[in-house]
């Protein structure tokens, strides 16, 4: 194998593959910094030229980009508290707040190794345990994806700082939000009240833009000052990046997180963002730390995501099934060029493959140097007066709102998501429980459907599947122990009350 | 209770009721539907219902935790106003006249007073994202109010 990844790296690092490479990734980055574009569209819009291009070079143009677009989502989300592609939804928590006590380019500089570091694994793990972990992805079917589902969205409330009855109403509101619009089982419109506009569903990127863009420039407009509250800038790019080899173990959780969530179809790199920080939270000795700053908050999502992304190409390849709307172009485009996926691809065309997967390899190197001279300066964005800022964030979150499909209808859901967040974390509720519920709403339902359907209507299905009831049962464990911590807590807080008294 | 906390307990209550509220409807409007597109949304529908009761339950303690910092009422109508205004006049009068307006408008409204600035700002924004976006065949927002 490792003479094959060699004849790759050969081959990707050829002229007119390298400028693929470098051309490309400078386009990701750059789209991934702006809200509500993201880097599937700059793929959708580029994917016609792939086929006046050669099956290698067009491939490697639109794995790039997406790459470059995953990492640089976390830019705008550590700057403006706006995550520049959803994957980067996480970063903002402990970016934002790190950038708050101006260390935006050390939350940078975290960022940039992080996801170096996640998107290496990520890639590794895509040259060296392709087929086996294909394997395991063929037994997760929609008991378990339901299972999944259940356990993302009970781990929000295990992750929860505050209140667990909070946490998981947001998560079921989050659900709730989901189900309007068009049914993905039986085509059912629902909640859409005769709007033919809301049978399509309310977008996951304007609720996105809306709960943290939107909400963060009121919370400005009101607080008033920077975004960097002692009005500089602290510490340097460098600093981030020795603090990411500080915390190997979060680096290696997020990895993990990662790989796992990209091997299994339907998760992706959205929730690995989400995962990977809510259980760095449940498992750090002082979890009060988290959101406001600690490292491990931004190592731990920025490693998942890009790890994700890389790992989302096994089940593309080996199995032909898309985990993203990112892979399914990669995948259109190796059909289109009459390669066919599956394990058979790695011994037809060799060359191809480990080309394919060194340039990849190439692109994390290039988006990693090209983010080190360029974070530097995107950090002073924190230093600017909010009277300047707020305006220009409300622009960016509106129209990035408005492109997501062109449609003033995502403008008013911003606006709406806007106001919910502002209160939402006025009076402690996790927004992010509501981003997951919206995030799993779809996949929990179909799953949920699929299962029933495969069992006839027995919901024994769910405890019969080894792997799903084992899923479940974590869920379980994870919500009634944090019901239990929290009684314990809220015990403790009236008798420290009393005593006072 | 000092009345910043009754005041936010009360806001507090009055987040959790309409969070209630809209899985009640949702509950509601779930039963008119045939049974397999209903089932999930009513299980949700009723999980919400009941979080939203607890959640008002254990809100009313002896001692609330620290609340929230007050917010000027101007501030706070600024900030509940200006967003959806924004996106109003962006439909009506589209991207270009709506973001020249906002930009300045929003900047003197919030105390800023250095105009040359505030000039640089609103010319640069707009143009950085008027000229940007239709590169990736996006049209900024058109005005409605002259569409023929």
């Amino acid at each position: 194998m490792l003479h094959l990844l060699l004849n790759g790296l050969v081959t990707a690092l050829q002229w007119h593959n390298l400028e693929v490479i470098v051309l490309s990734t400078l386009l990701g980055l750059w789209i991934g910094v702006i809200p509500g574009l993201g880097p599937v569209m700059a793929m959708a819009i580029l994917f016609p030229f792939t086929f006046f291009m050669e099956p290698l070079a067009g491939l490697l143009m639109l794995a790039s980009i997406h790459v470059a677009g995953t990492y640089s989502g976390s830019i705008s989300a550590i700057t403006i508290n706006v995550p520049g592609d959803p994957a980067s939804a996480a970063t903002t928590f402990d970016g934002y707040a790190m950038a708050r006590q101006g260390k935006a380019r050390v939350a940078m500089g975290i960022s940039i190794t992080a996801s170096f570091i996640g998107a290496l694994v990520g890639s590794l793990t895509l040259i060296a345990a392709s087929k086996p972990l294909a394997a395991v992805a063929l037994h997760f079917g929609p008991a378990e994806n339901f299972a999944l589902a259940v356990l993302g969205l009970c781990v929000v409330a295990a992750a929860s700082t505050g209140s667990t009855s909070k946490a998981l109403l947001m998560g079921a509101l989050g659900l709730a939000i989901s189900f309007v619009g068009t049914d993905d089982v039986l085509g059912y419109p629902r909640f859409t009240f005769g709007f033919v506009e809301l049978e399509s569903k309310i977008g996951f990127v304007p609720v996105l833009i809306g709960l943290f863009a939107v909400a963060e420039l009121m919370h400005l407009m009101v607080d008033g000052g920077k975004i960097s509250e002692s009005g500089q800038l602290h510490g340097r790019l460098f600093d981030g990046v020795r603090e990411v080899f500080r915390h190997p173990a979060a680096l290696a959780r997020g990895s993990l997180i990662g790989v796992i969530c990209g091997v299994i179809p339907g998760v992706g790199a959205v929730t690995a963002n989400l995962l990977a920080h809510m259980f760095e939270t449940r498992v750090a000795r002082e979890p009060g730390r988290f959101g406001k700053g600690a490292p491990e908050g931004i190592i731990a999502p920025e490693a998942s995501n890009n790890a994700c992304v890389h790992a989302a190409l096994i089940p593309t390849l080996t199995l032909g099934i898309p985990a993203s709307g990112g892979t399914a172009l990669v995948l259109v485009a190796v059909t289109i060029h009459g390669l066919r996926p599956g394990p058979m691809l790695f011994s037809s065309q060799p060359d191809l493959v480990y080309g394919f997967f060194a340039g990849m390899l190439v692109g994390a190197v290039l988006f990693t140097v090209f983010g080190l001279l360029f974070a530097r300066w995107l950090a002073l964005i924190t230093l600017a007066p909010a009277p300047l800022l707020v305006p220009c964030l409300l622009v960016v979150s509106l129209i990035g709102a408005y492109a997501y499909n062109q449609s003033f209808l995502d403008v008013a859901w911003a606006v709406i998501f806007g106001v919910v967040g502002f209160m939402a974390r006025r009076y402690g509720f996790p927004v992010v429980g509501l981003v997951m519920g919206l995030l799993l709403g779809g996949l929990t339902e179909t799953s949920f459907h699929q299962s029933l359907e495969i069992s006839d209507g027995s919901y024994l299905i769910f405890l019969q599947q080894p792997i799903a009831a084992t899923i479940l049962a974590l869920a379980a464990l994870l919500v009634v122990g944090s019901g239990l911590l929290d009684a314990r807590s809220r015990k403790a807080l009236s008798v420290t009350n009393l005593d006072e008294a | 209770m000092s009345q910043q906390n009754r005041h936010s307990a009360l806001g507090e209550r009055i987040f959790v009721g309409v969070i209630g509220l809209v899985f009640a409807i949702q509950f509601g409007l779930a039963m008119s539907y045939p049974a397999d597109p209903r089932l999930f949304p009513l299980i949700v529908a009723a999980i919400g219902v009941g979080l939203a009761v607890a959640t008002q339950i254990r809100g009313r303690e002896k001692r609330p935790p620290k609340a929230p910092e007050s917010i000027a009422p101007k501030r706070l109508a600024l900030a509940l106003i200006v967003p959806p205004l924004y996106g109003i006049v962006l439909w009506a009068l589209g991207f270009w006249v709506a973001t020249i307006l906002a930009i300045p408008a929003l900047s003197l409204l919030l105390g800023y007073r250095r105009y040359f600035l505030i000039l640089l700002v609103t010319l640069g924004m707009t143009l950085a994202v008027g000229l940007l976006f239709p590169v990736v065949n996006i049209t900024v927002p058109r005005p409605a109010l002259f569409v023929h």
